[in-house]
């Protein structure tokens, strides 16, 4: 389903492998989200040297677990890098061209989760980073939840009929496309989840075609319009750059036509140009012509016929 | 499917006597649509590609010397015979594509139909009106007329590429016209939304988005993909768009590369290289890897760090770690310039535990503001050419007091000792940061350009107390430039070789 392409953030250690989800097709993303301790700068490291050194396929994305009490410490150092070195590989996942950094923690990961979060900003920032979008996962549910197209998936959570239906056409009706998923991994809950996307996906399209003609368009122009945004950023950084350069120019210019000079390498080309060859005699640069066709540089032929190749190839 | 006899010489080179993939694929729609294949191979041919030709498709294979190009391989077949006189129509066709990104079919049903004596898929008016030879269709008539047998007459294994295109290419069309015969053009060069008066350019080139967007064109030239020597700006969107125009398999494009690669088991020096590369322009990325090569059979390990636009083109990517399989690939954002992307690929080697002796620090030079910029990187990148490598490695391992080897013209010096100023912009910012770390030299010799050689351990030694990313941190956003007041990108381009000069090594220029 076009419209849905949803990501499902698996969270796992390193190394950790995801089960195939059974009957899969429903057409999603899958992150692989690595779970690293914010005190664990081994844990970041392994994340860098697996993800560069071992090339595993795929998207990858960081999830920082803050659920434990003892977690409850700013980070030292000593990953304030490494965590820049990982969003900067290609298949960092992002969402609508944001890298997407979660913090897994009680209910909104709380006071000390918001400070993970403003720590990472800030370091990103300083090495450019301007757009990460962060997402809480929290680590107790008590109900259903979804915030911003992030939602927690535990097991157990698809026994009422119908809820997740609800969930997903309440959230993608909103315009919060595409829907992150956030699950353990476990095969079966994956696989659940795959079907529950599928089923939903499924039922749109029976119970609302009109809809989800909609939504694909939606979804199209949202993607479209993100990557443009992107790329306008881009384009903007270069035109500052040239009309920077074009305002130098201009300045130059007038400056050095006010003391009478001239600027530019062409015109310091030319001049080089007539100083040390159209000053010279007509009959010595003749003579010149003479020596380019006994070295069988020019054909003869040219010396008296405009028509004739000049020069031999 | 075409009912009529008809022929396809099909040109064809390759460096390792292989055939690759996308040929066979367009050689099978070909075939598909009647031609039978004579495959004329201006290099040898592999006994298991051979084979898997002629098993595949009604085809010969033949093989001859290289010399003339695509048009010394179709005057051989000529005088070969190898075309029987009741054909209908004999096309002349090379491997200079990949495609078809389009069914042929439909094209050449509408073309009949205009009832052409010999027609191409693009005009060109570079060098002369002519209809571009990758892929020409002659009438039997045409094939066996005089006129036709007269270009050919030409001894094109004495020419160089630019008069085969002279001489074949473009004075073809010409004779043909010139003898009556009508010819046309799938799409001709006024078709074009271009209006300019200036003509002078490949269309396949210059107009690859807007044939394949409005025209669903066929194919898609090598060279622009694999090359861009012209730097068209947007040459590396061409993945994107025929993955979502076309049904063409995108994989015999990206997997094509890995051809070029030239590894070699025993490396020609002892010293292990490190290559640092930033690369920033999508214009010029294609023409960067193949420059690259050069250095492959030194096996150095590569760190890549990509702009933000090259490092989202996955295609882009593929095609990079096929080139340079154990390569570290990256994206950073622009900051700090190529400093900013050499520092940040740096970080990265010390965090993965990358040892090497030699590191190549090196990016895609463009100077798009400076009117000689192509000279510039030209010069500059001798670093990586063929010919001056044995030497670079050789000075490094012989002697020991060279820290930097660069191009030698590049080498140049802003410090006035008296006082104590750098003559450029940047002089507060340099004066600043010589201070803050510390950096203590007698020698401001620099790299201009900052493309250079370094020892790597001299590098070890000055960061293992300077953070990397702090540094980086502190450098501009964005393309900043040095004109009014200075940046620390370019005090930092200067400073990069005092990291060599401030512990006492010298620099070798070639």
């Amino acid at each position: 389903m076009e419209f849905s392409e949803a990501n499902i953030f698996v969270l796992c250690r390193v190394n950790e492998v995801i089960p195939k989800a059974p009957g899969r097709t429903s057409n999603y993303r899958e992150v692989k989200s690595f779970l690293i301790d914010p005190n664990d700068a081994d844990g970041f490291r392994a994340v860098v040297k697996y993800v560069f050194l071992d090339n595993p396929s795929g998207l990858f994305a960081i999830t920082i677990d803050a659920s434990n009490e003892e977690s409850l410490l700013l980070p030292s150092t000593g990953w304030d890098d490494i965590f820049c070195s990982i969003l900067a590989h290609p298949s960092y996942v992002r969402i609508n061209e944001q890298p997407v950094v979660s913090v897994k923690g009680k209910g909104n990961a709380g006071a000390f989760g918001q400070r993970l979060i403003d720590h990472m900003e800030g370091q990103a920032m300083r090495q450019g980073y301007s757009d990460l979008l962060f997402a809480f996962v929290p680590s107790v549910i008590e109900e259903f939840d979804a915030t911003n197209g992030f939602v927690y998936i535990e097991e157990g959570m698809f026994t009422k009929q119908d809820t997740f239906y609800n969930l997903f056409i309440s959230r993608i009706t909103l315009g919060e496309l595409p829907l992150s998923f956030f699950v353990e991994n476990d095969e079966e809950t994956i696989g659940r989840l795959a079907g529950e996307i599928s089923g939903a996906e499924s039922r749109m399209v029976q119970e609302n075609p009109q809809l989800v003609r909609i939504l694909n368009s939606y979804h199209r122009t949202a993607l479209s319009l993100a990557k443009s945004n992107r790329e306008k950023t881009l384009l903007e950084e270069a035109l500052r750059s040239k009309t920077d350069y074009l305002d130098f120019l201009l300045q130059k210019s007038k400056e050095l036509s006010d003391s009478g000079l001239e600027f530019s390498d062409i015109i310091k080309m030319k001049k080089f140009y007539h100083a040390e060859y159209e000053v010279l005699p007509l009959w010595y640069k003749q003579f010149g012509h003479l020596i380019k066709v006994i070295m069988g540089k020019r054909t003869f032929r040219s010396l008296y016929d405009n028509k004739a190749p000049k020069y031999k190839q | 499917m075409n009912t009529s006899k008809s022929i396809c010489l099909f040109a064809h080179f390759n460096e390792n006597d292989e055939v690759s993939e996308y040929v066979f694929t367009y050689l099978q729609h070909l075939a598909d649509l009647g031609f039978y294949i004579v495959f004329i191979s201006n290099s040898p041919v592999k006994e298991v590609f051979s084979q898997r030709l002629t098993a595949s498709f009604k085809c010969s294979v033949n093989t001859r010397e290289n010399k003339g190009g695509d048009f010394g391989a179709w005057k051989w077949a000529m005088q070969k015979d190898l075309v029987p006189s009741d054909v209908d129509d004999v096309l002349l066709a090379n491997d200079s594509v990949f495609g078809p990104l389009f069914d042929l079919e439909p094209i050449i049903q509408s073309m009949k139909e205009r009832e052409l004596d010999f027609w191409g898929m693009t005009d060109s008016a570079q060098g002369g009106w002519h209809i571009q030879s990758y892929f020409l269709l002659l009438t039997a008539k045409v094939y066996f007329s005089d006129q036709f047998k007269h270009v050919f007459e030409e001894d094109f294994g004495s020419l160089g590429k630019k008069q085969i295109i002279n001489k074949g290419e473009i004075y073809l069309s010409t004779a043909l016209q010139g003898a009556g015969f009508k010819g046309g053009a799938f799409i001709s060069q006024n078709n074009f939304s271009f209006r300019g008066d200036n003509r002078d350019f490949n269309p396949t080139h210059f107009f690859w988005r807007e044939l394949i967007e409005r025209f669903k064109f066929p194919f898609i030239k090598k060279d622009l993909v694999t090359k861009n020597q012209e730097h068209i700006n947007d040459a590396l969107q061409a993945f994107e768009l025929i993955e979502r125009k076309s049904n063409y398999n995108l994989d015999l494009i990206v997997d094509f590369f890995p051809a070029h690669k030239r590894m070699v088991a025993n490396s020609p020096s002892p010293l292990k290289p490190l290559v640092l590369c930033h690369m920033f322009f999508s214009d010029l990325a294609m023409g960067f890897i193949n420059d690259l090569q050069t250095l492959l059979p030194y096996n150095p390990f590569f760190v890549f760090n990509l702009s933000e636009s090259l490092g989202r083109n996955e295609h882009f990517t593929r095609i990079l770690r096929n080139c340079f399989p154990e390569s570290i690939i990256i994206s950073s954002p622009n900051k700090g310039r190529d400093i900013g992307g050499k520092l940040f690929g740096l970080n990265m080697a010390y965090q993965l535990g990358i040892s090497s002796d030699v590191t190549l620090i090196i990016h895609d030079k463009k100077s798009q503001h400076l009117g000689a910029g192509e000279l510039w990187r030209d010069q500059l990148f001798r670093v990586i050419e063929g010919k001056y490598l044995p030497k670079i490695f050789r000075k490094f391992e012989e002697d020991p007091k060279v820290g930097i080897v660069c191009a030698e013209q590049f080498i140049q010096n802003e410090y006035n000792k008296d006082k104590n100023t750098f003559m450029c912009t940047s002089n507060r910012q340099i004066l600043s940061l010589l201070d803050k770390y510390d950096i203590r030299t007698k020698d401001y010799d620099f790299v201009a350009g900052n493309i250079f050689w370094i020892r790597t351990g001299l590098l070890n030694n000055f960061f293992a107390n300077r953070s990397l990313m702090e540094i980086r941190s502190e450098l501009e956003t964005g393309n900043a430039l040095d004109f009014g007041d200075g940046t620390f990108i370019h005090s930092w381009e200067r400073i990069m070789s005092w990291i060599s000069t401030s512990q006492g090594y010298k620099f070798y220029g070639v």
